[in-house]
């Protein structure tokens, strides 16, 4: 494999890890918005 | 395509796997995740602490122990059911287990603050409608209902009826739903966000999946009550809940506002009959009969043991005798209440001692042995499951 195409599937790669990272923290999100607690704006992280 | 558009794509599609992926975890995640090692609720595994325990975390919990030819017995109600007074290893529940034996298996879901049919209650109902050998133990003091949603742990309610996991009881939902109709504005927006999130939550289970990682893992909300390290799994919290000091130590709360509180168990739901005695109020008690006939399904009733625990013998002696008989009254009254709606009332307490007690109202050890002695009979009287 050339390092041209090294680097195109290394960047692939880390495109697959965000996204999957972001779909996750979405998930987390709906646990931290429905925490019967205050408004989410007021939560501290 | 283009190289750029296709990392865009790739991105673009990562999202929503993950997500996916995460759905599932947390599908998973509500047949299994529980407390490890589980004897109460305490201030590191309850809402205290932003521990909002899902439905599903309190049923796993119970169904652990269960096996067949065993009868579940769920402990829901308040603080004195709880715990809250005895250390860990005392705990009355263990006192419970040990008097029934091998046949039951006792599981300790009371709530600090709960009503006598809020939160735990519905684990009951829950394991009820699987068909699960089920008896339920709760407790109350005379005229307390309440709702199943609208307190603390309303958001169990709510989880649990969108899960399809509590009986169809048409009563229950008008109730709340007239309730709701003459609430604040305030109170109607909580309880749609809490209703949103739990509809939301049945179709992903997000709950189940971020409990079970912040009770194994890492716990990622800010409190007061675990910090500075509040980001410390679950699992390593202790049970620190209060217990009692020696006699000598106890009662030194102000005694005028105690007393008060004392009172207030019989003041308004008994009235002088004219002939120097007390007869039993009308409206409160019909209130009570509406709301045990709306919150608790007729199939749920020959399988609880309701109890009505009196207060500290340290604070019912000063009562004038006047005030005693009232007491005496409206607690007896009410006792019939519950059985009149086939639910086995019991008042305890009576013919314990300032030992017993940790406070005015909540148990020392040897007050949370006598209680499970107590239960132990009352449960044994109910029909087999």
């Amino acid at each position: 494999m050339t390092p041209s195409r090294l680097r195109q599937c290394g960047a692939l790669t880390a495109r697959l890890a965000i996204g999957l990272t972001i779909g996750f923290l979405l998930h987390y999100l709906l646990y931290r918005l429905s925490l019967p607690v205050q408004p989410f704006i007021y939560v501290a992280f | 395509m283009t190289f750029p558009k296709l990392k865009a794509l790739v991105l673009l599609l990562a999202i929503p796997i993950g997500f996916a992926l995460a759905v599932r975890l947390g599908r998973e995640a509500e047949g299994y995740a529980k407390p490890q090692k589980f004897i109460r609720l305490h201030y590191g595994i309850s809402p205290e602490s932003l521990y909002y325990l899902p439905f599903s975390m309190l049923e796993n919990v119970a169904l652990a122990r269960w096996a067949p030819g065993k009868t579940i017995v769920i402990v829901a109600g308040n603080s004195i059911l709880n715990g809250y007074g005895q250390a860990e290893p005392d705990v009355w529940t263990l006192r419970l287990q040990e008097e029934l034996g091998d046949r039951y298996v006792v599981v300790n879901l009371a709530f600090r603050g709960a009503l006598p049919y809020e939160a735990g209650a519905l684990v009951a109902e829950s394991l009820l409608r699987r068909n699960y050998p089920v008896v339920l133990v709760s407790n109350t003091s005379p005229g307390t209902v309440g709702r199943v949603a609208g307190n603390a742990y309303g958001y169990l309610y709510y989880d649990a009826l969108y899960k399809g996991r509590l009986f169809n009881h048409p009563a229950r939902d008008a109730n709340i739903a007239e309730w709701e109709a003459t609430a604040t504005p305030a109170v109607r927006a909580e309880q749609d966000e809490l209703r949103r999130a739990a509809r939301l939550d049945a179709n992903f289970h997000f709950q189940a999946l971020w409990h079970h990682v912040g009770y194994r893992h890492l716990f990622t909300t800010w409190n007061s009550r675990s910090s500075p390290q509040f980001w410390q799994p679950r699992a390593s919290a202790k049970d620190d809940l209060p217990v009692a000091p020696p006699l000598a130590e106890r009662f030194r709360t102000e005694l005028a506002s105690e007393l008060a509180i004392t009172r207030g168990f019989s003041v308004n739901l008994a009235e002088p009959d004219g002939s120097g005695s007390w007869r039993i109020l009308g409206p409160p008690a019909e209130i009570v009969s509406d709301l045990i006939d709306d919150m608790i399904p007729p199939k749920m009733r020959r399988h609880m043991v309701m109890l009505l625990t009196q207060n500290a013998p340290f604070y019912r002696t000063r009562l004038t005798p006047t005030e005693l008989a009232r007491d005496n009254l409206v607690f007896s009254a009410y006792e019939q209440h519950w059985r009149k709606h086939g639910i086995a009332g019991h008042i305890v307490g009576l013919d314990f001692t300032d030992e017993d007690y940790y406070d005015r109202s909540h148990l020392a050890a040897t007050g949370g042995r006598k209680l499970a002695r107590l239960t132990a009979d009352y449960v044994r009287q109910l029909a087999p499951p």
